[in-house]
């Protein structure tokens, strides 16, 4: 998919879609979003991070509104449970049935690299996940912020691009903000909405970490008012 | 649906301690038709919250008595739902009924009448037993009873009682009502013809003496009320699957789905609720007869027989074959 | 304007637009509006007293039953109303509870309204409660020349029968289809043991995927406040309304396979069959 000034930005197989720390160990679902595809995220009492398909396979129930019970996800409709590898403990409407073995949430790939939850929207694709996670690399030591963009991917690229950032792996950029070392991570949610993920090498100072803030801001004004007025 | 015609409860007693006894008068004052012995009266049962049901009383109408329909009704704690309903008529109540028909004549050829009635079994009966005796016909008719207060209708059987052609049995066991009937059935009069009504056992019970006693079938009548009962078959049996494209034959074991056998026999059949209720595993029956055990198949896919949920229904013949 | 649908089984059957009620104070000057698959409509009582309604310049064939309006988009409805006995049985107090806006497709609504596996999850503490959460087999049957379907021989376990109670019961239910956009709903009425209360579900479906669900109670209680009654209801209804609109896709599947139903789910089951069965695609992937 290439944006209007010529810079490639291919979506990869692997995308950061969570900080990594928005996830406590079998407390809370996440909403996450990878190309259009609605995710459920929560990590398990063993700390992995499980990314399932927003729809339970019952009546297509959002996962995100059930909750962590004994280390399982329950729907809030009808109680269903969901253990760590997405299969169906408990119906409590039919205690006394045998479970069905083929009832299962759809699950993907999910790795943890530098604070960040990168999710693979291969889902069982062979071929696709043959692409190898992201590794920590050390670079990204204070969490910022994340932005949720009301533009495509591209857009937000170019944007990057013209601020002096330059790609430097899968989905990330490197450049400065206000003066600040900065890493952004892109997350293509659907084709109209992008989460950038904003690191720094090192906790700011406070006022400094205000500045950064400010030019997030006025970032996703700019790209948002170009992404606008090119679909008026 | 056939036409129906709306009764007021003119009057409703109790004729013995769990039978409950009716007038139904026509609510539009015209007359009812005049009832052969025998008949019985449909009644449309429609209640708050409930699909309508429909359901057979006897009528014990006299010959001639034509301004209302008399029945009774036995409260059975079994009941789908019909005679419950009943018991909480109250006079000036309105009821709908449809038509009366008669599955239970009195034979035109037979000279001689032995009216068999058990418990709530009198109610046509009686009305058997009052057109004969209104045409001086020669009969005899023998109730059975659990005691004296179960014995219904006795205004009516007054007459019958005085001519010494009324019979009261009471409180006897199974052997003991053996014993009567093999006595009653023992060779039949020239031109005598038996009917009888009552539960289910009873009528069984006068069946096989009356066979054992060689008794003319065409000299025995019976009125059923009950549908037949289920057959104590819930018992589970192995029987064989073929595939027909792929000729495999498999044997589904007791315990074991046609799902699990064929996957063991290398056939997979995509599956999802295991349960019968998802419809995921529909497969075509070639030939035999489904056992189904589902919730999914309509009442008419069900008794076509051509469809089958092999997740959890099973087979009633010892083959049954499937497109696969 | 023109209705946004060309699923003939929802143009030809009666749809609501609300209770009477809404039309008081209205003309044809200054109409009731609404919308309904996808068009404005306008309500109002004649100068006699009759109902009236209109889409842009075309007049639409209405009716008043049980203190609600009912409209038939195509003008040549396919029966008769449902028919509602409770409605006019002497001894029961009839509240109309009004609507709340829900958006998800009606068809799913009503299969909500259907389901019990949910009281103690939705409405715990009020329909169900954990761990008595096991739905016990129930019949089904589809009355063919009605054209509706019925769950028969249901029961729940209920944690509070009123607001005095201090143990739980066994309710019994008995679920009535009457239309792809219409469900009545009965069960054990306290105050009246061997009878049960009636509550019907009326959808008026603005578009596919969004509705407002109307509620009719016809029940034997003497006792609580009308406040009570209809506070009850939109609680209720309040629970259901963010699982109904967090149930993806909004309009409902009708292909066996995309949702994997169970064995208590024996009357959805039977009202997906019975709308693929009869045509019915508006709110409904086919």
């Amino acid at each position: 998919m290439n944006s209007p000034i010529g810079v490639e930005m291919q979506s990869q197989i692997w995308q950061p879609v969570l900080p990594s720390h928005y996830l406590r160990a079998s407390k809370n679902i996440v909403a996450g979003f990878l190309q259009g595809q609605e995710l459920a995220l929560w990590r398990s009492e063993a700390g992995a991070v499980q990314a399932w398909e927003n729809r339970c396979p019952h009546r297509g129930t959002r996962l995100t509104i059930g909750r962590i019970l004994n280390d399982q996800l329950s729907c809030a409709y009808h109680g269903w449970e969901f253990d760590t590898r997405g299969g169906c403990t408990a119906i409590p409407a039919n205690p006394s049935l045998p479970l069905p073995k083929q009832l299962r949430v759809k699950s993907f790939p999910v790795a943890e690299a530098d604070g960040m939850v990168w999710v693979s929207a291969a889902a069982g694709n062979a071929a696709a996940s043959q692409a190898l996670p992201p590794t920590s690399t050390g670079a990204l030591a204070f969490f910022c912020r994340s932005l949720g963009i009301r533009a495509p991917m591209g857009d937000v690229a170019t944007e990057l691009n013209a601020q002096g950032f330059k790609a430097t792996g899968a989905q990330t950029w490197e450049g400065t903000l206000a003066g600040q070392a900065a890493t952004v991570l892109l997350n293509e949610a659907t084709s109209l909405r992008t989460f950038a993920h904003v690191w720094l090498s090192e906790e700011p100072a406070a006022a400094a970490l205000s500045d950064v803030l400010a030019k997030c801001r006025l970032f996703r004004r700019d790209v948002e008012a170009r992404a606008s007025s090119r679909s008026s | 649906m056939s036409a129906t015609r709306p009764f007021v409860v003119r009057r409703k007693w109790m004729t013995t301690p769990d039978v409950a006894a009716f007038e139904l008068a026509p609510a539009d004052d015209l007359a009812v038709p005049e009832i052969e012995p025998g008949a019985h009266v449909e009644f449309m049962i429609e209640r708050a919250g409930q699909p309508p049901l429909v359901r057979h009383y006897s009528l014990c109408n006299a010959p001639g008595e034509r301004d209302a329909f008399v029945f009774g009704i036995k409260l059975e704690p079994q009941s789908r739902g019909g005679s419950s309903w009943i018991h909480t008529l109250e006079t000036g109540q309105t009821v709908k009924l449809g038509a009366v028909r008669n599955l239970f004549p009195l034979s035109q050829s037979a000279r001689r009448h032995l009216l068999l009635a058990g418990g709530i079994g009198i109610t046509p009966v009686l009305a058997m037993a009052q057109a004969l005796e209104a045409n001086s016909a020669e009969y005899q008719l023998h109730y059975f009873v659990r005691g004296e207060e179960h014995v219904a209708f006795r205004e009516r059987l007054e007459r019958a009682q005085a001519q010494g052609r009324l019979h009261v049995h009471t409180g006897l066991d199974a052997a003991g009502v053996r014993a009567v009937l093999a006595d009653l059935l023992d060779g039949p009069a020239a031109g005598e013809h038996a009917y009888c009504c009552g539960p289910g056992f009873f009528m069984d019970t006068v069946d096989e003496v009356a066979q054992a006693k060689h008794w003319p079938e065409e000299g025995l009548h019976f009125e059923r009320f009950q549908a037949a009962p289920v057959a104590a078959d819930a018992i589970d049996d192995a029987f064989e699957v073929e595939l027909s494209r792929s000729g495999t034959r498999c044997r589904v074991e007791v315990g074991q789905t046609i799902i699990q056998a064929m996957a063991a026999a290398g056939c997979e059949v995509i599956t999802s609720c295991e349960q019968g209720v998802c419809g995921t595993c529909l497969t075509n029956v070639i030939s035999g007869t489904p056992d189904h055990r589902d919730a999914y198949l309509s009442k008419a896919e069900r008794e076509a027989g051509k469809l089958i949920l092999p997740c959890v229904s099973r087979s009633k013949a010892p083959l049954l074959i499937l497109d696969l | 304007m023109t209705f946004q649908c060309s699923d003939k089984t929802i143009l030809d059957d009666w749809l609501t637009v609300g209770p009477l009620t809404r039309t008081e104070g209205k003309t044809e000057a200054l109409p009731y509006r609404t919308q309904l698959l996808g068009a404005e409509v306008e309500v109002w009582k004649d100068v006699g007293g009759k109902l009236a309604a209109r889409t842009g310049q075309r007049s639409l064939l209405i009716q008043e039953c049980y203190g609600y309006m009912w409209i038939c988009p195509s003008g040549a409805p396919r029966k008769d109303l449902f028919a509602l006995p409770e409605y006019s049985q002497p001894g029961r107090r009839i509240v109309d509870c009004e609507g709340i806006g829900v958006a998800v497709s009606g068809l799913r609504m009503v299969e909500n309204f259907l389901d019990m596996g949910h009281f103690p999850y939705v409405h715990a503490h009020y329909l169900g409660e954990v761990p008595q959460t096991e739905v016990a087999t129930y019949d089904v049957s589809v009355d063919e020349t009605a054209d509706e379907i019925w769950a028969t021989n249901c029961r729940f376990f209920q944690p509070k029968t009123s607001k005095s109670a201090t143990t739980g019961l066994d309710v019994q239910y008995r679920y009535r289809v009457v239309q792809p956009m219409g469900a009545v709903l009965y069960k054990t009425a306290f105050p009246r043991p061997g009878e049960m209360d009636a509550i019907g579900l009326f959808v008026q479906p603005h578009d596919e995927e969004s509705i407002t669900a109307y509620c009719l109670l016809a029940y034997y209680d003497d006792v609580s406040t009308e406040t009570d009654l209809v506070g009850f209801q939109h609680t209720i209804f309040g629970q259901d309304k963010p699982i109904l609109e967090n149930q993806v896709p909004k309009k409902m599947p009708l292909r066996p396979g995309i949702e994997v139903p169970t064995r208590c789910d024996a009357m959805s089951v039977a009202f997906r069959r019975w709308l693929a069965s009869r045509g019915t695609t508006y709110g409904a992937i086919a």
